[in-house]
């Protein structure tokens, strides 16, 4: 079962990634819904991937990010940027340094999920 | 016995009046008047043939009288009667003031009947023989000098009213049973007919076509006597099938014993054209202000947007999510719950649409140019469009320019406007029919202010649009396919993305016949990389 970590301020819209993931018992989500509360999470539970809101009060979506590849124990862990915001230009410019990728709210469940499985792939298969 | 006359005795001494009256009472009707207004009164009241004046009165002098009477009637016969001889009296008397004569006082009863009747016989013979031979003659030379005088003046008028009419800058002419009975030298000039051309002419050849029975009316009115305006605008023709502007004033007359019709033409062709050209000035005005209201409306929507959407999709995101959720949870439980979340689902996806529609317009992306031949550019369009949508069947025949075209332009947004192009050519078609997309340069293009330009063209044959809506396509959220799920986005913002191009988005069309879109955009003259 793979580990999910949602940090997002949007509590509900966590509660759903985490009910409609956790459906097929294949993921085991976990939601923070602040920055720092996610970083924590994130070096504890140490999850196979991290699903990381932009626009957040006090510590935002980029800064969390930073953080979690500045930190050995994080920074292997691949990280999928959400956000409602609207210039994606901006957006993939100032999350290129870490090539990460991301995804425009509102998303639907299964193009997530398809999503959260092939940066699992590609990650097994570097792995491997 | 019949009176022999009626005499007026006026004199102020009731003496010389009462012995006077007393000598012709037997043989004449005597009136008699102690000062000259009475004797003024009495003549206006009385028919008097002959006068006895006195004339030294009070009051009015007898030359003064005198002088009245004549104004009175001047074929009155005055006698002047005075106790004091003053000759220049008596001759101004005579000869200016026209007296028969005089009598001293004290004077003789022979002498004043004889000089009565005498008095009264030349104004009997005045009246049985009007003019004597000299009379005559001196009348007939009044005649023939006031006919001359006449003559000269006729000349002359008739010389100043030609200058008049040859010198006019109106066209003015004489229309008589549909003929031109006469024309000034204007009307030649303007007409571009001779003067003996004119005359043979039918007058309303000189009109335009279009004019003539309002003319033919305004001149059945003006013959009958009838009102019609005084002046009106029409349009003439010249011999050589041109034709211009005037304005018309006709008046009823005679023309050689018969009813017809003088005009005053006005050539207004120059203040036509001023109005023409201050109506098109006032329209493209009009035109320019639309223009800025739509991109002021634009740039409304624009902030409005950037403000809301990212409010709205956040709580959106929540709702696809719960959605998504449910129809997992419920598929197989329950076939109508299914369908129901299906539906909430779908509306959600339709609103984010919007959203990014709305995104799009607040903060157009920059534009990442390449140079590409249009050819490629639609190919791939067309490539991709094979996984969008239901198609009928519909097939794009292409036919693109011989000579290879290059635009610089961003790709992806370019290709965004013509899937939106073609997608609303193929949901405004029935099966099986045909969108014939073609490319050709235009240089100079007019849209483009002279610049040479790629022009991408896209015809369908279907529904066509209302030629009311064609104005407000351009207009952001006016749809007519709302209930197709349309956003009232696409081409609001596949204009402004061809015109961040520098270039121009044209739609004609007509309801039942089909639409022509025209993407007409820069053409790169550099060589292609």
């Amino acid at each position: 079962m793979n580990e999910i970590l949602i940090i997002d301020d949007e509590e509900d819209f966590g509660y759903f990634v985490k009910a409609n993931l956790e459906l097929k018992g294949e993921y085991h989500v976990t939601v923070a819904t602040e920055g720092k509360e996610g970083l924590k999470a994130a070096t504890k539970i140490k999850p196979d991937l991290i699903l990381l809101d932009i626009v957040m009060p006090k510590v935002d979506g980029l800064q969390v990010l930073k953080k979690l590849k500045e930190n050995k124990k994080t920074q292997g862990i691949p990280v999928i940027m959400l956000t409602a915001k609207n210039d994606e230009a901006s957006i993939s410019q100032s999350i290129s340094n870490y090539s990460e990728q991301y995804i425009i709210k509102p998303i639907q469940m299964d193009i997530l999920e398809s999503k959260i499985k092939n940066v699992l792939m590609i990650l097994g298969s570097q792995k491997g | 016995m019949t009176k022999q006359g009626s005499i007026l005795i006026v004199d102020d001494e009731i003496g010389v009046r009462e012995s006077l009256r007393m000598i012709l009472k037997p043989i004449y009707e005597v009136h008699t008047a102690a000062d000259g207004q009475e004797a003024l009164e009495c003549i206006r009241k009385e028919k008097i043939d002959l006068v006895t004046l006195d004339l030294r009165m009070p009051g009015l002098t007898g030359i003064d009288v005198l002088r009245e009477i004549k104004k009175i009637d001047p074929t009155i016969e005055v006698l002047i009667v005075t106790g004091y001889p003053d000759i220049e009296n008596f001759r101004q008397a005579i000869v200016s003031q026209g007296a028969f004569d005089y009598i001293i006082k004290p004077f003789s009863v022979p002498e004043i009947i004889a000089t009565v009747r005498n008095a009264l016989l030349k104004r009997q013979a005045l009246f049985q023989k009007t003019y004597t031979d000299q009379e005559l003659e001196k009348k007939l030379m009044q005649t023939e000098k006031g006919f001359e005088i006449r003559t000269r003046q006729l000349r002359e008028w008739q010389i100043k009213y030609r200058q008049i009419i040859e010198n006019s800058n109106d066209m003015i002419l004489v229309v008589q049973d549909e003929k031109i009975k006469f024309a000034n030298p204007k009307t030649m000039e303007l007409s571009g007919y001779t003067e003996e051309e004119i005359e043979h002419i039918p007058a309303f050849q000189i009109i335009h076509p279009e004019d003539r029975q309002r003319v033919a009316e305004c001149d059945a009115r003006i013959l009958r006597g009838e009102d019609c305006p005084p002046m009106y605008p029409f349009r003439t023709l010249r011999k050589n099938r041109e034709s211009f502007w005037v304005e018309a004033n006709s008046i009823r007359t005679i023309w050689e014993v018969n009813p017809a019709i003088i005009k005053f033409i006005r050539d207004i062709s120059a203040r036509k054209k001023a109005e023409e050209e201050l109506r098109k000035a006032y329209d493209e005005l009009k035109e320019t202000q639309g223009k800025l209201i739509q991109s002021e409306k634009m740039a409304a929507v624009g902030r409005f947007s950037a403000g809301i959407t990212h409010e709205i999709k956040n709580p959106l995101s929540i709702i696809l999510g719960g959605t998504d959720f449910l129809l997992k949870k419920l598929s197989g439980v329950d076939g109508d719950v299914t369908i129901a979340l299906q539906k909430i689902k779908e509306a959600i996806l339709h609103a984010d649409h919007i959203l990014m529609g709305l995104l799009k317009f607040s903060q157009p992306s920059k534009l990442v140019k390449e140079k590409i031949n249009p050819m490629n550019l639609i190919n791939d369009t067309l490539s991709l469009l094979k996984f969008r949508l239901p198609f009928k069947n519909i097939r794009m025949i292409t036919q693109f320019s011989e000579e290879a075209l290059t635009i610089n332009v961003d790709k992806s947004q370019i290709q965004q406007v013509l899937m939106n192009v073609f997608l609303n050519a193929a949901e405004a078609m029935a099966e099986e029919e045909k969108i014939f997309i073609k490319t050709y340069k235009e240089n100079p293009s007019p849209s483009l202010g002279g610049k040479p330009a790629c022009v991408i063209q896209i015809v369908d044959t279907g529904e066509g649009i209302f030629s009311e809506d064609l104005s407000k396509i351009f207009e952001p959220f006016f749809t007519t396919k709302r209930d197709r799920k349309g956003t009232g986005l696409g081409l609001p913002i596949s204009k402004m993305i061809v015109e961040n191009h520098e270039g121009n988005l044209l739609i004609q069309s007509e309801k039942g016949k089909g639409t022509e879109v025209s993407l007409i955009l820069p053409l790169d003259e550099g060589e292609l990389k």
